[in-house]
């Protein structure tokens, strides 16, 4: 971004609105194949100007989420309000919300400068003051360049970058992202993903934000709404989400996880006592785990400590207690992977930057260890 | 992927409070758009005067006593049920005869290899825009009993009235239909799935049978149905070369110009009605959904061309004797126009055109075109919005306003216009109050311009519909939900968003439109008035007196016509790329 962002730079910044409040939220499909719930029931609230993320697998229900909320699907049951007011029934053009899609969805009859000025004009603003706003607009997003240009002369990018101009212009309360950046390249969508979270951060506007890419979720976003079956599994921050997931299928989903066979002695206080990798351990625990029947421990790859021991107990298991045998050692450049076999199961274990002499061969027998605090005790599934 | 690389960007947040929502309910129907519900309501009382109200008179006449007498004896009179053997075998016999003719004449043209590819493509569709009339009279000048051909060089006095010749007549005027189906289907035909056949061993003859002919199944099930369709359906034809071959819609006419017996007229009407519609249905929803190829993407891969001569030459020389069969028929129709009596007397002489231009001749054309110009633009306009509401705002009902639009295509001309006789010739009058005066007949106001208007529009609405409906499905959905998402209402969208992008499709729509209202007989047959000449009907007149020069002139003026329009629709097509307007905003 430049300093000649200047519409765009929002003076209402900490303005009070864009507060969307979904309740008991259901979505469900009649088709002659039968019935798809493909929202079921679902509660979120955001805060005035939050980024907030749906992340889940394919067909978990976000799009159709975030359509209701723009007003293209009609909820099947439930509510949508936005800054208190009922948005339930409101067809999509009188909700103060605009939409970034997936695929651009730049109208090709017109330039990239009525393409800006096209909601402006049928919000009956006077000439002189879309002419001012569209200008603003495409200065911040560095397209002036293109005015005149018709969409499908402009690259994937720029495309993009007009949409969201298009979409920001008019001042919404809430903007809406369906994937926007599925369409580009690796490289394009980091660039973007920055220069969207700090313009939506400068203007202070509400995101709902749609995506099944987690590095986007996790760099975009203050809170993720973790989603599977239509339900939410987990709402959280990045790194709530990520060290402390609420069920397997979260941590499953966010990241590589480790869960180890444990037992549980007791739990208490966000803690729980534990015997895992033959030892007992207390270690930091979901709420509501001394209720469940089975239980894991989360262990993430690169809290995962191993090391060769240089003396392997004579006639012992090598896969016993806290030992293990490296079944698989993969050299990555800036880490190594192993996977090593437990009594615990399976372990995939990162080492970062480790010294040449200390990288592991397949076989060697090797004592498990990892931290306390980067365990988490789940509910098994 | 690996858990190492998850960005350490974590951002503190405010914690989860569910804000109190203050309760206001906002009015109006779930996701229903205002806007919609107005457009929706305006289109189906439209179809419904135009093309409902008319068809449901005809079965109020047909299941009145005496039409009904008219209908059991479809089955117990002899001649009767002759009547309709006649009329099935005809559709079935042209419906066969012309899913061929377009097979091969298609498969010629996008498989071998041979130059003028573009003029032969031109020639094929000529009988498109042909007035009715011009074949079958050409037909007679060369082939009938005093035939150029037949008589004038073989010396041979043959019949060419009744089955034999209605067939060739019919089969020349729709083939197209068939042709471009096929043209359609095979250019989008994917050349690798022909190569993947060869390459596993199969030689072209096996992969014409085995790969080509399969998947193109649907293609002539769909064309044999509609050439079915407008086969039965035609009057024009079986009036003036039918002889006393008879068929419903010939049958039908009589009993209403000739024994004024409007049950009996809508209860043959109904006979031809059921058999037409419901070939329609299945070709529409049932066939076309079949289809293994899709006909509206962008041709695939480079096409390897027949070369191989023991194919390519009885192709093309059968190609060759079509192409000149039909420019032959077009030849006739024009040196018929400009001589006193083609064949008899084959001076040249401009008489037919003064007469033709002067008095009753001129009216016609100027009324014709005048009324076909104002049905044009209104039924291009229809269709799109119909097109637009099945696409797009529709969720319940789409199909059956896609259907109701449809009809006008689907019921058979004849039927159209006994409709219309009798729904509109006469006031229509509720209690005492008068709820519309009368349209057509002698009676009618504006001269019986507006039943005209009327039957134009909703006879070349379905063109629309159809280019509307293919160039709606090709636009990305996001499209129009940007627009609301921008503060759009459905109607705004329209405008400014949907139109200009099916702005092409809509102006091949009205193209189509125009060319079908200004050759169209069968249904304008029964309202035309006094005040109101339509030049079809004239064409009519001076064949039955035998002035085929007059005929043959007017066949010409109408293609000129015609085509001169086209000509100047198209020109418009092209000459305004999208997206010039654009705001003063930042430049
Ligand atoms: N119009 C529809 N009719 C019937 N079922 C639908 C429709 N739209 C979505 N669904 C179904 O609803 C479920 C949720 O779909 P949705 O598009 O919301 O998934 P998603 O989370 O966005 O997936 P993706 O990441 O693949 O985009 C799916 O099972 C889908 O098949
Ligand atoms: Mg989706």
């Amino acid at each position: 971004m430049t300093a000649t962002d200047t519409a765009l730079t929002s003076t209402d910044a900490t303005a009070e609105f864009g507060r969307i409040s979904l309740r008991q939220l259901v979505k469900q499909f009649d088709s002659r194949e039968g019935a798809t719930l493909a929202v079921d029931h679902i509660d979120l609230d955001t805060e005035a100007g939050e980024f907030v993320t749906l992340l889940g697998p394919s067909g978990c229900g976000k799009t159709t989420t975030l359509r209701m909320v723009a007003g293209f699907e009609t909820p099947t049951s439930g509510q949508i309000t936005l800054d208190g007011d009922d948005m339930t029934r409101l067809t999509p053009d009188k909700r103060p919300m605009s939409m970034v899609f997936q695929s651009y969805a730049l109208f090709p009859h017109m330039s990239v400068a009525d393409n800006v000025a096209y909601g402006l004009k049928l919000k009956k603003l006077p000439r002189a003051e879309i002419a001012e706003q569209v200008e603003a607009a495409l200065t911040s997003m560095d397209l002036v360049r293109f005015v005149n240009r018709a969409p499908s002369q402009l690259s994937g990018g720029q495309q993009q970058r007009v949409a969201l101009a298009r979409a920001m212009v008019m001042r919404p309360k809430v903007l809406l992202f369906d994937e926007p950046l599925s369409n580009l390249d690796a490289k394009l969508r980091v660039q973007m993903r920055t220069e969207i979270r700090s313009l939506q951060q400068r203007l202070g506007i509400t995101a709902l934000y749609v995506t099944h890419d987690q590095d986007e979720a996790m760099s975009l976003s203050d809170r993720i709404v973790v989603m599977n079956h239509g339900r939410i599994e987990q709402i959280g921050t990045p790194e709530d989400i990520y060290r402390h997931p609420a069920t397997v299928f979260v941590a499953d989903f966010i990241g590589s996880a480790n869960f180890l066979e444990c037992t549980l002695q007791s739990a208490s206080d966000g803690n729980a006592i534990v015997e895992v990798l033959g030892g007992e351990r207390t270690i930091p625990a979901a709420p509501g785990v001394a209720a469940a029947s089975g239980h894991v421990v989360l262990v993430r790859p690169e809290s995962v400590k191993v090391s060769r021991l240089v003396q392997a107990p004579a006639g012992a298991e090598t896969v016993e207690g806290n030992h293990g045998r490296v079944l698989r050692s993969v050299f990555y450049g800036e880490h190594v992977e192993y996977e090593v076999d437990t009594a615990a199961g399976p372990i995939v274990a990162i080492d970062s930057d480790p010294d040449p002499s200390d990288i592991l061969a397949v076989g060697d027998v090797v004592e498990v260890d990892f931290p306390r605090s980067r365990g988490w005790v789940l509910p098994a599934e | 992927m690996s858990a190492g690389t998850v960005p350490a960007v974590i951002e503190p947040s405010a914690a989860t409070l569910p804000t109190p929502a203050k309760r206001r309910r906002t009015s109006g129907r779930a996701g229903v758009d205002v806007s919609t519900v107005v457009v929706v309501s305006v289109v189906v009382l439209l179809l419904g005067l135009m093309i409902v109200y008319p068809l449901g008179m005809i079965f109020a006449q047909a299941f009145s006593q005496s039409g009904w007498e008219v209908v059991t004896s479809m089955f117990t009179s002899a001649v009767n049920r002759g009547i309709v053997a006649n009329t099935l075998v005809l559709g079935t016999v042209v419906g066969a005869l012309g899913t061929l003719l377009g097979f091969v004449l298609a498969y010629i043209q996008v498989m071998v290899d041979f130059r003028g590819k573009k003029i032969f493509h031109l020639i094929c569709l000529l009988p498109v825009v042909s007035p009715p009339f011009a074949v079958a009279t050409a037909i007679i000048t060369l082939l009938g009993r005093r035939g150029i051909i037949t008589y004038g060089i073989f010396g041979a006095q043959t019949n060419i009235y009744g089955l034999p010749g209605l067939t060739l007549v019919l089969v020349l005027s729709f083939f197209p239909v068939a042709y471009m189906t096929f043209k359609g289907m095979l250019e989008n035909l994917d050349p690798a799935l022909e190569e993947a056949s060869e390459n596993l061993g199969g030689s072209k003859w096996q992969t014409f049978w085995k790969v080509i002919i399969p998947m193109l199944v649907p293609g002539f099930a769909a064309s044999f149905l509609l050439l079915f369709v407008e086969a039965i359906a035609d009057l024009a034809n079986p009036l003036v070369i039918g002889g006393d071959f008879t068929v419903l819609a010939s049958r039908a006419f009589i009993a209403i110009t000739g024994e004024y017996d409007t049950a009996a007229g809508s209860a043959y009407s109904l006979i031809l009605l059921l058999p037409a519609v419901l070939v329609f249905v299945i070709q529409q929803y049932w066939v076309s959904r079949k289809s293994t190829i899709s006909v509206t993407g962008k041709p695939a891969g480079q096409r390897r061309l027949l070369t191989n001569p023991s194919g390519r030459v009885p192709l093309l020389v059968f190609a060759g004797l079509v192409g000149l069969v039909i420019v032959g028929i077009y030849a006739t129709v024009l040196i018929g126009a400009f001589v006193k009596i083609l064949g008899v007397n084959n001076e040249f002489t401009l008489d037919n055109f003064r007469y033709v231009l002067s008095g009753i001749g001129n009216e016609a054309i100027i009324d014709t075109t005048v009324l076909a110009l104002i049905a044009t633009p209104i039924a291009g306009l229809l269709g799109m919005v119909i097109a637009w509401l099945v696409v797009r705002r529709l969720r319940h009902g789409s199909a059956w306003l896609d259907f109701l639009g449809m009809l006008g295509l689907a019921v058979p001309g004849t039927v159209v216009g006994i409709g219309y006789a009798i729904a509109f010739n006469q006031p229509l009058i509720i209690g005492n109050r008068m709820f519309l005066p009368a349209l057509g007949g002698g009676a009618a106001i504006l001269g019986g311009a507006a039943a005209i208007v009327m039957v134009y529009t909703i006879r070349s609405l379905p063109s629309g519909q159809r280019a509307g409906i293919a160039a709606l499905r090709q636009i990305d959905p996001s499209i129009d939900e940007a627009s609301a998402s921008l503060g759009a209402t459905g109607v705004t969208t329209f405008r400014t968003i949907t139109l200009p992008l099916i702005r092409p499709a809509f102006l091949s729509g009205l193209i189509y439109a125009f060319a079908r209202s200004m050759t169209t007989l069968s249904p304008i047959i029964f309202i035309t008035t006094p005040e109101t000449r339509i030049m079809t009907k004239q064409i009519l007149a001076e064949v039955d007196a035998g002035r085929f020069g007059n005929a043959f002139a007017f066949c010409t003026l109408l293609l000129a016509i015609v085509v001169t329009v086209m000509g100047l629709l198209s020109l418009i097509v092209r000459g305004n790329p999208a997206g010039r307007n654009s705001v003063g905003a930042a430049q």
